[in-house]
């Protein structure tokens, strides 16, 4: 009674004041080792005393020696229990436990140098000794004084729970970037030699040395925990998957990771859906490219071809990405123009192709591509013995012959028609603007889609291509024959298989017409009497130019040209000093050309500095016989021109636009549209837009928006109104 | 070139395949034929007639108005038609209904009318443009010799005055709902 006042006096307090206050961690060690000590000594003093007073009790009372000795021993033992009770009453239990567990967890740390660089997973290195020599001290102290046990034990539980999360995202198990191997061998390895060697340790010292119970683990135990880190691994794996991804393939190894944390269906759909968060948060946004989004989707599908062949996982993924994609106007512009830009010179080295196009897309269309002559049926094959079922997450649509190449993925983004239209837009303008190459690189290209498309599809692009190459023929031919000055050379184009040309008409210089007529005579000779039609906007002209002081020589575009040429002093003229000045009204009247046209084309000639706008009268341009030092002064002016004719150029290309097209036929759309609404009544635009897209010839090229101009057009006219929600009717009266 | 020589069998099933096609390329040219019927009928532009599909999926299905011409009993009145084409179009006729209450000798009160050239008389010279103006034209000039409402034939010659009362009182423009059954 005496020793439970006296501790209850002294003790306790200083016990309980050293875990009153939530402890640092860096003196938990302290602290532990404190409470150790003084229970320690606490312990030793009060048995002592204990003993000695309880050995005079029991000796006037005891008749043998042995008896003293076994009654003694029984009274020491429950008084010791008692006293430890007493001990672990006086500590508040959970900070008790949390600090324990801190303890472990740290020397844990320190013992696999966590926060170190040298990889070590041995605990038994020298450098380690004195921090497992300090926790087999602390721990065999506590487990003395009473404070080991279940208490103790779960407290490490916690402690290595801790420690193996740690240890997941510790340097030792970061992506491996530069042997791209996956480190979960790695994992297994630590969780056998350090990790269990370390439970074992901790095990041996807080359990109670009198019970004869053997430690013992075996595989058993380490196989589940070498489960349990791979799924942490996996974890945080899969929540940085897009990183992953972005960085594809030196990030190859965390896919390998992943490969092996993979094996439940949970954590497939864990996969899924943590990795499609990612896809929405950080990649499927306005502000990024579709170039970006195309490049993306591409390491995707080599990133989940890698983690899951059978394709399961990936087709879940791709799913908002293609449905993203379809969504945007230019995905399949880039998917074609990637496919047919020069990504390589001649000897191989990689060039920059600038904006639109997606490299990877390119690149990959460099690869050969495998055979896909494998479309019959695999489940038929009764002799395959590489045969599996289908997975069991797998989508009812799912088909595990999915051809391989990233190339066809993107070509199911889309119906083959729509692919093909925009193919045959841009090989249209590809093949009109590279009249010189042998057209080799495009016939392979040809060919190459072909295999993918289907050969009956291909057939416009194949007469386009054959328009170019016998156009070739065609031109040495009637040139040899019938030489014209200046010579011409022409593109002999069916008109029914190209896409829509700009057909903008204006006067062609008298001997340009009279070379046509010569070509176009020779052609008539030559295939039959069939008749040629002219498209002179889609020319290129090589002109040269005398000046007082200069010659100049340029290649620009036929209307440039009749521009320039229209500048050519006629011989009614008088002469005069200074250059020969025309006014853009003239021009026009002359030429029969659009405004737009000869704007453009005068901005190219400031740009050539070949003329300047006329000093003193508006919307009027002298040609500059002299470079004078005035005229170089206006050096900003001229660069500002240049950058003018560059933009301004009106459709810029051969092929017309979307946007032209429905610029030139607004007027039959509005014809429709207003039809549609007699008959129909009030339509919603989404409406509209559908009914046009189907009665229209050649459907309607603009989506709502489109149409919401149009009926934009035509509210203003007065012809239709908007009877409130989007919905349109024929205005009344 | 080769390859024709080598498995002359390929070509073999095309050809074979060829006739039962037939009937879904017929649908095509009916397709065709009414998309520029279509298009025809947008840029003649004929006032007092017009028409339009009504089906965004299919172009077998139209809608027409007509205005009733000026100096009859119908003027200033509208009237909606419906056109069904049948696939075998322009071969056979389209079914054309009055959708609009229209009181007229040759016209009954489901608005099934009663005119030859969408009967027996029918041929593939006819299309939409003709159909609708003969239309019109019989709204003026009933054919009062066979008539599917012997009250209206009757007095169209007895009652004019009568008669307007009745047009006018049958007459009931559609309502939005109503057009889209």
């Amino acid at each position: 009674m005496k020793i439970r006042s006296h501790f209850t006096i002294t003790l306790q307090p200083k016990v309980q004041s050293m875990l009153a206050t939530s402890i640092e961690c860096k003196r938990a060690w302290e602290v532990l080792e404190n409470i150790a000590q003084s229970y320690g000594r606490a312990r030793t003093s009060y048995t002592q005393s204990f003993t000695d007073g309880l050995t005079q009790m029991i000796k006037q009372e005891a008749r043998t020696e042995t008896d003293v000795q076994n009654m003694a021993k029984d009274a020491v033992r429950r008084f010791q229990r008692e006293l430890e009770s007493l001990f672990v009453q006086a500590i508040p239990a959970k900070r008790f436990s949390k600090t324990l567990s801190y303890v472990l967890f740290d020397a844990g740390c320190k013992l696999f140098r966590l926060h170190m660089n040298a990889p070590n997973f041995s605990i038994h290195s020298t450098e380690t000794g004195d921090v497992k020599r300090r926790l087999v001290q602390l721990l065999k102290g506590l487990q003395m004084v009473g404070l080991g046990g279940d208490a103790a034990h779960r407290s490490f539980a916690h402690a290595m729970d801790k420690l193996l999360s740690e240890f997941v995202v510790s340097h030792y198990m970061k992506v491996d970037w530069y042997g791209k191997l996956s480190v979960t061998a790695k994992l297994k390895e630590w969780i056998k030699d350090g990790f269990g060697q370390l439970v074992l340790l901790v095990m041996e010292c807080l359990t109670d040395s009198t019970t004869t119970v053997k430690l013992t683990f075996g595989m058993a135990e380490i196989t589940s925990w070498q489960k349990m880190a791979i799924e942490r691994l996996g974890r945080a794996r899969a929540d940085n998957l897009f990183d992953y991804i972005v960085n594809w393939d030196q990030s190859i190894g965390a896919i390998l990771d992943l490969k092996e944390y993979l094996t439940t269906n949970s954590e497939r759909a864990h996969l899924v859906v943590s990795f499609t968060g990612q896809l929405y948060r950080r990649l499927l946004r306005p502000g990024t490219t579709t170039t970006h989004i195309l490049d993306i989707y591409i390491y995707v599908i080599r990133a989940f071809k890698e983690l899951d062949p059978k394709g399961v996982l990936l087709e879940r993924v791709a799913l908002p990405i293609r449905r993203y994609l379809k969504d945007r106007t230019d995905t399949a512009k880039i998917i074609v123009s990637s496919l047919l830009a020069d990504i390589q010179d001649e000897d191989g080295n990689h060039v920059d192709p600038g904006g639109d196009i997606s490299i990877e897309i390119a690149t990959e269309m460099l690869k050969p591509i495998s055979s896909t002559a494998n479309d019959h049926d695999d489940d038929l094959n009764w002799g395959d013995l590489n045969w599996t079922p289908e997975p069991v997450d797998a989508s009812a649509e799912y088909k595990s012959s999915r051809a391989n190449d990233v190339i066809s993925y993107l070509l199911t983004l889309f119906d083959p028609g729509d692919f093909i239209t925009e193919l045959k837009n841009i090989l249209g303008e590809h093949l009109l603007t590279n009249s010189d190459s042998s057209f080799d690189k495009e016939i392979r290209l040809l060919e190459l889609f072909k295999l993918r498309l289907g050969d009956s599809q291909m057939q416009a692009c194949d007469v386009m291509l054959r328009d170019v190459v016998d156009s070739k023929r065609l031109n040495t031919t009637i040139s040899s024959s019938r030489p014209t000055k200046p010579p011409i050379r022409a593109h002999v184009l069916s008109s029914f298989f190209w896409p829509p040309l700009r057909d903008d008409t204006f006067t062609i210089p008298a001997t340009v017409a009279e070379a046509q007529a010569i070509y176009a005579a020779g052609f008539e000779a030559i295939k039959d009497m069939r008749k040629l039609h002219w498209l002179p906007a889609l020319g290129k002209v090589t002109v040269e130019l005398e000046l007082q002081d200069r010659e100049v020589s340029v290649d620009c575009t036929t209307w440039q040209a009749s521009v320039i040429h229209a500048f050519q002093r006629s011989s009614s003229e008088p002469q005069r000093v200074g250059g020969v000045a025309r006014s853009v009204q003239q021009l026009e009247d002359h030429l029969a050309m659009d405004e737009a046209l000869v704007r453009n084309a005068l901005a190219f000639w400031v740009g050539e500095r070949v003329l300047a706008p006329h000093p003193d009268t508006p919307d009027t341009y002298v040609v500059l016989e002299r470079l004078t030092s005035a005229a170089r002064t206006t050096r900003a002016e001229v660069e500002a021109a240049k950058e003018e004719a560059a933009m301004e150029a009106p459709g810029g290309g051969g092929v017309v636009t979307a946007n032209d097209l429905l610029d030139r036929n607004r007027s039959l759309y509005e014809t429709f549209v207003v039809g549609m609404l007699t008959n129909q009544g009030g339509m919603t635009r989404a409406r509209i837009l559908m009914m046009l897209k189907m009665a229209v010839p050649g459907g309607f090229p603009g989506g709502a928006e489109d149409v919401g101009t149009v009926l934009e057009g035509l509210r203003e006219a007065g012809k239709v109104d908007s009877t409130g929600a989007d919905v349109w009717a024929v205005k009344k009266g | 070139m080769d390859s024709y020589a080598e498995n002359p069998p390929s070509t073999m099933p095309d050809a074979k395949v060829s006739p039962p096609t037939r009937s879904s390329g017929s649908t095509q040219n009916t397709t065709k034929r009414l998309q520029t019927e279509l298009m025809n009928l947008m840029l003649s532009n004929t006032p007092g007639i017009s028409a339009f599909p009504s089906d965004a999926t299919s172009l077998l299905h139209w809608t027409a108005t007509i205005d009733g011409p000026a100096d009859t009993p119908y003027a200033n009145l509208t009237f909606k038609l419906t056109f069904e084409f049948p696939s075998s179009y322009p071969l056979q006729a389209p079914t054309v209904l009055f959708k609009t209450p229209i009181y007229h000798p040759n016209i009954d009160f489901s608005g099934r009318i009663c005119l030859d050239i969408l009967k027996e008389k029918w041929s593939a010279i006819y299309n939409v443009q003709s159909v609708l103006l003969s239309l019109q034209s019989l709204l003026g000039e009933p054919n009062n010799a066979s008539p599917l409402n012997g009250k209206a034939a009757e007095l169209w010659d007895s009652d004019p005055e009568e008669f307007q009362r009745q047009v006018l009182a049958r007459h009931r423009d559609l309502t939005d709902e109503e057009m889209e059954i």
